[in-house]
């Protein structure tokens, strides 16, 4: 009996020493998440979503605030992020961009200039046709794409280099299109000018995230011809994936979270066991689901291999379709 | 100078330097055949020649009436020394703000700010000043930043639990 | 026609739920103040919401949502009249005559023809939202790159109408507009222009900086001249919101004829408030029997954008609610708000959530009404701020001006450019160069070669294009009546007074 409380105290004993190493640090002032953005874009509407779950899951004991930093395609709301070196209490939600901007040449940030935290949802690509066009399937697209790319503008935005230019360019390779002959027609305004375009016939397809094109494909005013998700999605089951139509092309476009550079270790472990809780909360299912968003959550250290994956394979894109040299 | 015939000539000046620019871009034509040169070309070329023709149609109706001389252009340093002061300063400080806003913090950032601008307007009255700064500076802190939450940097106040 | 009023009935008893019709005033009132404040506009209004309407009905969250956006427009030009600082971007046109006006001792008649005037604009633009969506929102499909850019050139035009003076220093402000318009990062090309290196000028820069720099902030420089002398405000006339009968019916025409061109702008992909309160303005300038007297206090040169500014953005809601396209800042917010209740407007919205659709639409003219009511007594406290002296009234006009600029893009170095636009406005002023064709050239500055380079990349740079296309031509043809018509104009004018 004695022993058996011996033990007992022990394994409390154990069980706070482990419980106090984990909060070996804590958040002690409000938590900022930087939005690289303005208020009602996705980084915004992820970054409100965080700041909900993360309160209303009582995950923190402290406030959440969101703090919009548009700018340079997200640079200057990483810059701000870059410059809370060592603090804790600095997040900010990220994307392919973070990548992207570098491998173009547009931004020096990269990275491996923050602490990764975690992966934390994707949407997924499409490309669409207006609703009486003649195209039915990918293969028939991409095969009248390749007889005469000058008739076929294909509407992006807000600006070329992006996911939805990017993955475009992936599925003309695919193809067999010369990427270099596809004529790109750039909406700085993205889906309010790009939908109507392609609706009215101005532009031949468009290459767009799936969430903003499901109503008018319900509707059947546009008819999106391939899905960049492994598996055909709940919301549009009847849109056939990539895969399917013998393309090997699965293409997530994801949004994750890194914190400043320079932080502890107990920092690290403190924000991966927080996000874990965040993602594994039935708040975080619903609000992502209401979204139209996917979870796509992977940890630190996964997010990290990822990320140098993702960059080394994106690079090899660019230069295989000329955007960079 | 008349005005007509400076602004003739501060268009003709920026117009030069803008067309300069231009040509120096660099000649891209992956996205599109025109490339970005060929507007901003356009414009330099629309300012200067503007400029030109307000310059030139200025001294030809003053060598035919060389009385009307009334509209002359000048900067009034001198008479108007007091405005000039002040507003060097206002856009100094303007400036400044703009530079230690988010190390400060905006409710630090913009007392100053505020206490500042209204000492070279509302010369010598210091309290009344530092009344309009801080209470300036917190009611729109807690109006925005706390009651509508929109995001305002908080700087070295960042331990505020609200 | 049986079916509208059918669904109106149907959106008429979501509308009238009371707890509706307090969101409806909570969100006017709302959006009324934030619209005030420069800087501040419908988009940060709706952005404010998105927390508060996480447990609402969807219905009650979209209603309160668009109460808060017209609520901004009526609130928008407030600011505009008072101290000549632009509330929201719509309100910029309001500057032009509406502070005039109150340097005249009228600003209770601008007040009140402002309310009143966004009031008859909302009403207008509602019936047409009723009976027109269907028919217009497949015109607005019509509108490629090809008219996009016949449209900015008809646009455009309005410079000759906008000068003041010699037509040569329009020219060159338009100049300096497109040219501010060129900064940044090019979409089409990637290359980036004139920055000179410096980061924060990638995205190039709002225009709402350069407008509170060249009017808020260089208005207080003009004022550091008689700094000592106070405002001679006149009790009596002060104090009097009311518009009288002889302005009200000055005012009616050019009203009745900005609501349904600024419905139709705010119904086309991309297209604002804005354009649709500069089109306006030029517009009854050039059909005035005074056209000398606009940018000098004339009341319907500030009733006409105000309505064109209402009826715009019952436009907006077109593609909105039918297409699920954003057509403006403000909306697209709205859809992202949408979205985090689970609710995506669209096609379908009307077919299964009648309710929702048409119980918006209906909350619409209730809002009006009560915005109306809002506004004009509102407008009593607003104008004995004027009695506050200038050099208290001086640092606070800066202090917002400043505030607001940060809200523009959350951004500290916009406050650097905003140091440099009060002093380039005050140098332009110096100069006598008219500032709004500077702004309009602003603002269409990047569409216009968007859309230039967009319709070549789709013609294969074939020039013949913009004739081709039908829509286009008739712009086309428009843009050259309106450049002759006002250029007669102006002679007249000049013969007259010379």
């Amino acid at each position: 009996m004695r022993k058996a409380l011996g033990i007992g105290v022990l394994l409390m004993v154990v069980l706070c020493g482990a419980s106090l190493a984990q909060a070996a640090w804590a958040p002690v002032r409000p938590v900022e998440i930087v939005a690289p953005a303005g208020p009602g874009g996705g980084w915004d509407l992820l970054a409100r979503t965080m700041q909900k779950v993360l309160t209303e899951e009582k995950i923190l004991s402290v406030p959440v605030l969101v703090t919009n930093k548009p700018g340079g395609g997200g640079a200057t709301g990483w810059t701000y992020l870059k410059s809370k070196r060592g603090q804790g209490e600095f997040l900010a939600v990220t994307s392919a961009l973070i990548l992207q901007n570098n491998l173009l040449g547009k931004s020096d940030l990269t990275f491996k200039d923050f602490t990764n935290v975690a992966n934390l949802q994707t949407e997924w690509e499409v490309v669409a046709v207006a609703g009486d066009a003649p195209w039915k399937t990918g293969k028939e697209f991409f095969e009248a794409l390749k007889k005469d790319p000058s008739t076929m503008p294909i509407g992006v935005g807000p600006a070329l280099g992006n996911n939805d230019h990017v993955q475009f360019l992936m599925l003309a390779k695919a193809y067999g299109v010369d990427p270099t002959k596809i004529k790109f027609v750039v909406y700085p305004n993205t889906a309010a000018e790009q939908i109507p375009a392609v609706m009215g016939g101005h532009i031949k397809a468009i290459t767009i995230s799936m969430a903003e094109t499901l109503e008018q494909h319900k509707a059947g005013k546009i008819r999106l011809i391939g899905i960049s998700s492994p598996e055909r999605h709940p919301l549009l089951p009847d849109v056939a994936t990539w895969k399917e139509q013998g393309i090997d092309h699965i293409f997530p476009h994801w949004r994750g979270l890194i914190a400043a550079p320079g932080i502890t270790d107990d920092m690290k472990a403190f924000w991966n066991d927080a996000i874990a809780k965040m993602v594994a909360s039935k708040t975080w299912k619903e609000s992502l689901a209401k979204l139209g968003w996917d979870p796509y959550y992977l940890n630190a250290a996964d997010d990290e291999a990822f990320l140098a994956k993702t960059n080394e394979s994106s690079k090899e894109l660019f230069k295989a379709v000329g955007l960079v040299k | 100078m008349t005005k007509n015939a400076a602004a003739g000539f501060f268009a003709l000046v920026l117009g030069a330097a803008y067309l300069i620019a231009s040509f120096r871009l660099p000649e891209v034509t992956a996205g599109d055949e025109i490339g970005p040169k060929l507007f901003p070309i356009i414009i330099g070329v629309i300012v200067m020649l503007s400029g030109g023709a307000l310059a030139l149609s200025e001294r030809r109706s003053q060598q035919q009436s060389p009385e009307a001389k009334k509209d002359l252009f000048s900067f009034r340093f001198i008479e108007e020394r007091d405005t000039w002061v002040r507003i060097a300063l206002t856009m100094i400080c303007g400036i400044v703000y703009g530079l230690v806003l988010d190390w400060l913090g905006y409710v630090i950032a913009t007392i100053i700010f505020m206490f500042f601008a209204a000492s070279f307007i509302n010369v010598r009255r210091h309290l009344e000043n530092a009344i309009i700064a801080v209470s300036f500076s917190i009611v729109s802190f807690g109006a925005f930043a706390v009651l509508l939450k929109l995001s305002l940097p908080r700087g070295l106040l960042g331990f505020l639990p609200f | 026609m049986d079916a509208i009023f059918q669904n109106l009935t149907i959106g008429l008893q979501t509308a009238m739920l009371p707890i509706n019709i307090l969101w409806v005033f909570i969100g006017g009132l709302l959006g009324t103040v934030i619209g005030m404040l420069p800087g501040l506009g419908p988009a940060t209004g709706v952005a404010i919401l998105i927390p508060i309407t996480y447990g609402m009905n969807p219905a009650t969250a979209l209603i309160t949502m668009c109460a808060v956006y017209y609520g901004a427009m009526f609130g928008g030009s407030r600011a505009s009249i008072m101290i000549n600082t632009p509330g929201d971007s719509s309100a910029i046109v309001s500057c032009f005559d509406g502070y005039p006006m109150t340097k005249n001792g009228q600003a209770g008649p601008a007040l009140a023809i402002s309310a009143i005037a966004s009031f008859i604009g909302g009403t207008i633009g509602m019936v047409f939202l009723v009976f027109l969506t269907q028919p217009v929102a497949s015109v607005a499909l019509k509108f490629g790159p090809a008219e996009m850019f016949s449209l900015m050139i008809f646009a455009l035009t309005a410079t000759v109408t906008l000068s003041e003076g010699s037509l040569l220093k329009g020219f060159i402000s338009m100049g300096i507009g497109f040219m501010l318009a060129t900064i940044g990062i090019d979409g089409q090309s990637g290359v980036i222009r004139y920055t000179f290196g410096i980061e924060d000028l990638q995205d190039g820069i709002d225009f709402l900086v350069v407008m509170i720099g060249l009017y808020a902030v260089a208005e207080v420089f003009k004022n550091y001249r008689d700094i000592n002398t106070e405002y001679k405000v006149d009790a009596k006339t002060i104090g009097k919101v009311w518009v009288s009968w002889a302005d009200f019916k000055k005012c009616l025409m050019p009203m009745l004829r900005s609501s349904p061109l600024g419905f139709v702008v705010g119904v086309l992909p991309g297209m604002g408030g804005t354009i649709a309160t500069f089109m306006s303005y030029a517009m009854e300038k050039s059909l005035s029997k005074h056209p000398e007297k606009f940018g000098k206090g004339a009341i319907e040169g500030l009733a006409a954008p105000e309505a064109a500014n209402n009826a715009c953005s019952c436009g907006a809601m077109v593609p909105l609610l039918t297409l699920g396209i954003p057509g403006s800042g403000t909306t697209a917010v709205m859809l992202g708000a949408l979205m985090m209740l689970g609710v995506r407007p669209g096609p379908i919205l009307f077919q299964q959530h009648p309710e929702i659709a048409w119980g918006v639409i209906a909350s619409m003219i209730a809002g009006n009404i009560i915005l109306l009511i809002i506004n004009l007594p509102l407008a009593i406290p607003l104008v004995q701020l004027l009695r506050i002296p200038q050099r208290i009234m001086l640092p606070l006009i800066l202090g917002m001006g400043y505030m607001g600029t940060y809200f523009l893009n959350y951004s500290s170095f916009d406050f650097i450019l905003v140091s440099l636009f009060a002093l380039g406005g005050y140098l332009l002023m110096k100069l006598d160069i008219p500032l709004p064709p500077l702004v309009l050239a602003l603002i269409l500055g990047g569409m216009t070669e968007q859309a230039f380079r967009n319709a070549m990349v789709i013609a294969n740079s074939n020039l013949l294009f913009f004739l081709e296309k039908p829509i286009s031509l008739t712009l086309l043809v428009l843009a050259c009546f309106s450049i002759v018509y006002s250029l007669r104009k102006r002679r007249k004018i000049t013969e007259i007074h010379p």
